[in-house]
């Protein structure tokens, strides 16, 4: 299927709309919001009542809806981890601190149709019985913050907000809270650390799970803006509709930004898994495809910190048939459906849904060092491995891109990125060591060839230089 | 057993060419022979390289102590002859990063037995066994080198490294 | 039995069987935190139970868990559940383990951090594995890269974690190419602790001290990653009674005390077990010294008294030891101990009952007040200490100044309301019915009983550690020594016996009090008592009914609690 399906930007570009009250009413504004806060109790087959909280709840883990952040976990399941007994406040808060390079998408939903991410929230609070919530903006977007604030002032006259909600007895209040302008400030744990006035420090797992040990140690809930814009949506359509979109174990739709070397630039949304990474990238609708007179030479699927693919690589795949048998089907990259489990299987991630497009005029060794300076720059320098690890890899980098390469770099990047997967106490540590580990697998004879050619250049193999260090040196700042 | 004592024949019993036969290395090098013997202590040995004389310390070409007071020296020393002191936590600006020097560095070159184990631990090439193997004085406190003398008689070494530039 | 130690029975432990290393051992399920609060029990010191030390630079038994050093990853593994949610057996019947892998890449382990990861039962530890082995490596070799590698110069050397495990894990040379990153150096924090930003591996144990148990937040991380340091809050410095102690937790050489920076190597240092004399809290301490020069103190794990810690005040109150002006030599008539302490004998024994008294001090040990006890009963003389207050605070610091208030008042040297008898004493010199007065360790001049009094006395025997307006006037001065000199106990303000021991030699001629009190309450009283220390303290304690049950060698280096 090689066109949009627009649910949750469905208005966002339309001409005439705009982030007012009146304009989001108009449009069946906060019609979900009077459906959720109206639904009856229900009365279960075994005598048991089911709450209107339970119900949406109920509705969401069904809508088989994934987070839209980068992990693609289950909402539904998340929200059932809360420890609800534990007589604490539960806290939700917005995650809109979206700093993934390539991801440009929920900036759309704040700055064009900031109200239904609200409406998403207020139901998502009410379904969690959540009375004070936080939304966390990246701090380099003040437009967005000013834009959210707005909404939530208007949301809290017409009584969508702040005490008895709508006359149902419900209670919320929300905050926008702007970022403390780092990369790190996007993770869970960090965020809620950020939030809590301290150092964007993420916290260790165990024993501080937010859903048991969150905001000021109580549970707490946090999602990605186009997730709490779903739910919206999952509670107009209903669960059972709303899991039709997209494929089995992939539902819904999601927004998807397409930037590096295409045409056309930009961000879609559509149906999970109904459109190829191929589609997305060459269909007129999408991308547009290349650039004249180029090749294609790798693509990163998922953000920066996913691993790349290059051209014409080919992954098996385990598709059930018809008969519900497992089979094995070999795909080209680009023919791998643009969802969460495929690109799992293929050793890559959908992420936050930003495809990065790399083409053949690009030094593969300068794409790397480049995506390594952010992440050196960004590593919040907690804990050993990724703080001392990110920086060595982008110095190791960035000598190897100006020129004073070695033949054993390939080897050493891999090397120090290995030390950093998996050892770290937030994801951070993959996100800094996957790009270098798939780039240099993958383009290993373009980094060992390059590494030859600078030896032979410079020293004829010669140890480091004071000329080498100097170029590795990158800005310190 | 019996052993049974050979006959001398007469050339053997003549003493003259025996004696001859004796003294004729020592007539040689009389007469004919290099000097080999020195009037030590007018004449010096040349002593050879890897020499291992007294310790003494060296300056860098800057001319600033190359130790640090590390004493790594006085705590590995054999016979105690090595007695650094510290300086203390008065804070040196004047030599960047090298936060640290000895204020007093003393070697008893009687106790020294120039094993030069000092100058195998030392982190810094600071102490050198030289090729000075014969130390007199007139008293034992002045056979106890302080810093200046060991500085002075140490002399500079030319330093490749310049461990602490980049530091 | 007196003392306190004896408690309830405590409830059952529930234990948790797990394997460290292939051997199974049962450990309790919980454990005190750094808060004395049980705690599910963590791999880490599961690990300790099973007698596997773990290496760890950012955790610290009495400081809150960070887990940002990632030093003590292990391998680990835990029993298998299938899908039926029951275990998976081995075909022996034994638990199949699933080894922790990384989600993504099932062929390589996945530590966890054995600080922070509690145990779950029949879970496997694998502290000394290849894979645990190539995590510390990893870890090791990160905080290496941009450390300076300065150990000539770091006061650190001979007691760095860095150095301890750059042994077991670390390499002989570096692979690392790149320039090091430069941080500031030299910085002055506060009054006592100067920082090296490029030696801090960052584990944060200062700046969890300073906020969570001294309370004062002033310390904190700027910039970002590798680029990060540790730096106090614009404009505040790091001024606290307890900063010192942050020197002490830093297992590398960014803090250095300002009092110890470069005046000895840790490795020359003689350290044996005290107590800190500067006020009645006690903490425990170990004294460093080096050819009868005292150094530094170092607090001394003690949870009873002073956890970890101690105060900067009583920490660097030392110095008075090295003084140039310590008494050493007897002034008097005699100046030999023997014919001195008989020619004071002499005088005592001829005075009428009565007409002597006595000022002993509340710094001095037990087994010395107990001595001077005896001899007051013998002269029937009237006796008292030197009361001495000042500020005191929540965490350490006592406001009472002497070390041995209560020491003084269960032996009965001082009355109750300690310092009320001096001004009989003062008026009994005064009228004349005090003729003799034998001064311990005080400045009576200070006191009330002024120079122009002790000028009234026949006799006045004096034995202090250095001179002062008393020593002055004195008739016949006997150096003593300081507690570093010596051994003895004092009990705190909670009613804790605690003993030290000797560290250096007396200075001089001096001599300890309670070998000298020995022989004169001999000359005196005609008992013999014990030469020995062990056996005067048991005496005493045998004696003296709030010591009752304790013994010398029951003490131990924690001490012992009695009911005061």
């Amino acid at each position: 299927m090689s066109q949009e399906y627009r649910l949750i930007l469905k208005n966002a570009d339309q001409p005439g709309y705009t982030t007012d009250m009146d304009c989001y009413l108009r449009h069946g504004g906060y019609g979900a919001l009077k459906k959720a806060l109206a639904l009856p109790v229900k009365d279960l087959p075994d005598g048991k009542k089911m709450t209107a909280q339970e119900q949406i709840r109920e509705d969401v883990k069904a809508s088989g809806l994934r987070g839209r952040g980068g992990a693609g976990f289950s909402c539904g399941l998340k929200w059932s981890f809360v420890d609800r007994k534990s007589g604490k406040p539960i806290y939700l808060i917005c995650n809109a601190d979206e700093s993934e390079p390539g991801t440009f998408k929920d900036r759309q939903i704040i700055y064009k149709d900031p109200h239904q991410l609200v409406e998403g929230m207020i139901i998502s609070c009410f379904a969690n019985d959540v009375h004070l919530a936080y939304i966390y903006i990246r701090g380099e977007m003040p437009d967005g913050a000013r834009i959210l604030k707005k909404a939530l002032a208007d949301a809290r006259a017409k009584n969508f907000l702040g005490k008895n909600i709508l006359g149902s007895g419900y209670d919320l209040e929300i905050y926008v809270h702007r970022g403390a302008g780092a990369y790190i400030c996007g993770e869970e744990t960090g965020l809620i650390e950020s939030l809590e006035g301290k150092r964007a420090y993420p916290r260790i797992k165990p024993p501080y799970f937010p859903a048991v040990l969150g905001l000021y140690m109580c549970p707490t809930i946090v999602n990605n803006v186009e997730t709490l814009a779903a739910v919206k949506h999952i509670v107009t359509m209903g669960s059972a509709e709303y899991a039709k979109l997209g494929t089995p174990n992939n539902t819904g739709t999601r927004i998807v930004s397409v930037s590096g070397q295409v045409k056309k630039p930009g961000y879609f949304e559509v149906e999970v898994g109904k459109a190829t990474i191929g589609e997305l990238i060459f269909h007129e609708k999408f991308g547009g495809g290349l650039k004249d007179g180029r090749k294609l030479k790798a693509i990163i699927p998922g953000g920066s910190s996913s691993k790349v693919f290059k051209a014409g690589e080919k992954f098996k795949l385990k598709r059930k048939g018809a008969d519900g048998q497992m089979t094995a089907v070999e795909v080209d990259m680009l023919d791998l459906p643009y969802d969460f489990d495929s690109l799992q299987q293929a050793g890559s991630m959908s992420g936050s849904g930003a495809i990065i497009v790399v083409d053949d005029s690009t030094d593969i060794v300068s794409v790397l060092a480049n995506l390594s300076e952010f992440y050196a720059h960004e590593s919040c320098g907690q804990c050993t491995p990724c703080r001392e690890g990110s920086l060595w890899m982008n110095k190791a980098l960035h000598r190897m891109s100006h020129g004073h390469g070695r033949k054993q770099d390939a080897d050493y990047l891999l090397n120090i990125a290995q030390n950093i997967q998996g050892r770290t106490i937030c994801a951070f540590g993959e996100a800094c060591a996957w790009p270098v580990l798939s780039f240099v697998n993958k383009f290993k004879d373009e980094f060992v060839a390059k590494g030859a050619a600078d030896e032979a250049k410079n020293h004829g193999g010669a140890g480091p230089t004071n000329e080498m260090k100097i170029a590795a040196s990158p800005r310190a700042d | 057993m019996i052993v049974k004592r050979e006959k001398l024949n007469l050339w053997e019993r003549l003493y003259g060419p025996a004696i001859v036969d004796g003294f004729k290395v020592t007539l040689r090098h009389f007469f004919f022979g290099k000097t080999v013997t020195m009037q030590y202590p007018e004449e010096k040995w040349t002593v050879p390289e890897g020499y291992r004389g007294a310790p003494y310390l060296v300056k860098d070409p800057e001319g600033r102590t190359k130790c640090v007071s590390c004493q790594l020296c006085e705590f590995v020393c054999p016979p105690k002859a090595i007695r650094i002191t510290p300086p203390g936590p008065v804070v040196d600006t004047t030599t960047g990063n090298v936060e640290k020097r000895p204020k007093e560095f003393e070697i008893d070159m009687l106790r020294c037995i120039f094993c030069g184990y000092c100058q195998e631990v030392c982190p810094e090439e600071a102490i050198f066994l030289m090729k000075d193997y014969s130390l007199t004085g007139q008293s034992r406190a002045e056979m106890v080198y302080d810093k200046e003398k060991l500085l002075a008689l140490g002399g500079v070494h030319q330093d490749k490294i310049w461990k602490w530039k980049n530091k | 039995m007196s003392t306190t130690e004896t408690k309830p029975a405590p409830p059952p432990v529930e234990k948790i069987k797990i394997k460290v290393d292939g051997r199974e051992i049962e450990v309790p399920k919980m454990t005190p935190d750094w808060q004395g609060k049980m705690q599910p029990t963590t791999m880490l010191q599961a690990c300790a139970l099973a007698n596997q030390d773990v290496p760890h630079y950012c955790y610290h038994p009495k400081l809150p868990i960070a887990g940002n050093c990632r030093m003590c990853l292990v391998e680990f593994g835990t029993p298998m559940i299938g899908p039926d949610r029951q275990p998976v057996k081995n075909e022996d019947g034994t638990p199949k383990i699933a080894k922790s892998v990384l989600p993504y890449e099932p062929s390589t382990p996945r530590g966890a951090i054995a600080c922070a990861t509690p145990i779950s039962p029949g879970m496997e530890i694998y502290p000394s594995s290849p894979a645990t082995k190539q995590m510390r490596e990893a870890v090791l070799e990160s905080l290496l890269i941009n450390h300076p590698l300065d150990c000539p110069i770091c006061d650190q050397a001979g007691e760095c974690k860095l150095q301890e495990y750059s042994v077991d894990y670390g390499k002989a040379t570096s692979r690392f190419v790149e320039e090091k990153e430069h941080k500031p150096k030299q910085v002055d924090l506060g009054p006592r602790i100067m920082l090296d930003d490029e030696r801090c591996i960052l584990c944060s144990r200062c700046v969890r001290f300073s906020k969570d148990i001294a309370g004062d937040d002033a310390l904190g991380f700027a910039s970002r990653g590798s680029r990060n340091f540790l730096t106090n809050f614009p404009g505040k410095k790091f001024d606290n009674n307890y900063t010192l102690n942050t020197v002490d937790i830093c297992p590398v050489g960014a803090l250095t005390s300002k009092d110890f920076r470069f005046q000895m190597r840790v490795w020359f240092l003689k350290e044996s077990k005290s107590v800190c004399t500067s006020c009645a809290t006690g903490c425990n301490i170990v004294i460093g010294s080096r050819e009868n020069k005292v150094y530094r103190y170092e607090p001394r794990e003690n949870d009873a008294v002073n956890s970890s810690w101690m105060c900067d005040a009583g920490r660097l109150n030392y110095k008075w030891i090295n003084s140039e002006f310590r008494l050493t030599q007897i002034k008097g008539p005699k100046t030999e101990w023997s014919l001195a302490l008989r020619d004071i004998a002499e005088t005592l024994r001829k005075a009428p009952l009565g007409s002597v008294a006595m000022v002993a001090s509340a710094r001095q040990t037990n087994e010395e007040l107990y001595l001077l006890k005896k001899l007051a009963t013998k002269l029937n003389a009237l006796t008292d200490s030197v009361p001495r207050t000042g500020e005191g605070d929540k965490l350490l610091v006592n406001a009472d100044k002497n070390p041995n208030s209560n020491g003084a008042k269960l032996i009965g040297i001082a009355p109750a309301q300690m310092g009320s008898n001096l001004p009989k004493i003062a008026e009994g010199i005064h009228s004349g019915s005090i003729k003799t007065l034998i001064v311990f360790g005080e400045d009576v001049t200070k006191c009330g009983i002024s120079a122009d009094l002790l000028g009234k006395l026949s006799t006045l025997i004096v034995s202090d550690i250095l001179p002062n307006k008393t020593t002055e006037a004195a008739h016949y001065v006997l150096p003593g020594c300081a507690h570093a000199e010596k051994r003895g106990s004092f009990v705190n303000t909670k009613g804790r016996v605690q003993r030290f021991m000797q560290n250096t030699q007396p200075k001089g001629n001096a001599r300890a009090e309670w070998e000298f009190l020995h022989e004169l309450v001999y000359d005196v009283t005609g008992q013999n008592g014990f030469v020995s220390i062990e056996g005067l303290f048991n005496q005493m304690a045998k004696e003296v009914p709030a010591f009752q049950g304790v013994t010398w060698a029951a003490l131990g280096d924690l001490g012992v609690t009695i009911n005061l």
